[in-house]
């Protein structure tokens, strides 16, 4: 029997397959059809600190090459993560779950990191640093080494998770 | 078709309008004339029923009640022209189909909803039209 555990910074995973964050919301909508465990983890939507209703609609547009969408980060904000959507994950699915986190400063990203830290069923923080900076011009925290490295600093001073 | 039906067995008496591009795009109008129900047409050229958009060929005024799918914008001017209430079927480019990508996002009164999963059929007063 092959084994497919591995380990993805210290915290192990059944099976290498987790499903990306924006294509799975927070799991439920999957979880209606299959059994959600038979995957490694699963990250779930991309969180603010505050509540987003997302972009204006239509979001998608099909282009000759295939489609562009902007969704906006459309999501309940880390509050109500934490106090609506991370118990209805714990009754589907068993394992530790990848926290996506989006913000437009690094404060956004810090506030929202340290409020996602204390709940045991987060195994790893994913952060998401194609946000534009708005304290930075607008340019996206990802377009700069000096900029990412800020956000990465600043996070892992308020996080023991991955 | 089925709606139709539905609305037949129930005893109610439905009136179908459509609208169409020209006479060559025209579907299911000898269907819905043989259900015995009042077919009433309009294609832009003119080529047949009454030339213009499907608003042209009704007066939303006589409905009690109205179901409609097709491309927004007609959608929104039945809504608009409409005094009664009535139902919405929306089209929506869709990411995956599940509920989970919020690419069909439509907001309504209650905040954004997911035409894939919430919908496709809304009612006319929960849209922010």
């Amino acid at each position: 029997m092959v084994t497919t555990a591995v380990e993805l910074c210290g915290v192990p995973l059944t099976n290498p397959v987790i499903a990306a964050s924006g294509t799975f919301g927070y799991g439920e909508d999957f979880a209606q059809l299959y059994d959600l465990n038979c995957l490694g983890s699963f990250s779930f939507k991309g969180t603010t600190l505050l509540p987003r209703e997302g972009n204006p609609t239509p979001r998608i547009a099909e282009t000759p090459a295939g489609m562009l969408n902007a969704v906006g980060l459309q999501n309940p904000g880390v509050d109500k993560v934490l106090a609506e959507e991370m118990p209805r994950i714990a009754g589907y699915f068993n394992k530790p779950v990848m926290a996506n986190v989006s913000g437009f400063s690094v404060d956004d990203y810090v506030k929202t990191c340290e409020a996602l830290d204390s709940h045991p069923q987060i195994g790893w923080l994913e952060v998401n640093i194609s946000c534009p900076n708005v304290h930075g011009g607008g340019m996206a925290f990802g377009t700069s080494c000096e900029a990412a490295a800020e956000v990465t600093r600043a996070v892992k001073r308020v996080t023991r998770k991955p | 078709m089925m709606l139709c039906k539905m609305l037949l067995t129930q005893g109610k008496e439905p009136t179908v309008a459509m609208g169409f591009g020209s006479a060559g795009e025209v579907f299911f109008q000898d269907a819905f004339s043989r259900m015995g129900v009042p077919v009433k047409l309009a294609t832009m050229d003119g080529s047949l029923g009454v030339k213009g958009v499907v608003l042209d060929a009704c007066s939303m005024d006589s409905c009690t009640f109205f179901y409609a799918c097709g491309p927004i914008p007609m959608l929104k001017a039945v809504c608009a022209s409409s005094c009664s209430d009535g139902q919405v079927s929306l089209e929506e480019r869709m990411g995956c189909g599940f509920g989970a990508c919020m690419g069909c996002t439509v907001i309504t009164h209650a905040g954004p909803k997911r035409v894939c999963k919430d919908g496709p059929v809304f009612e006319k007063g929960e849209l922010t039209w």
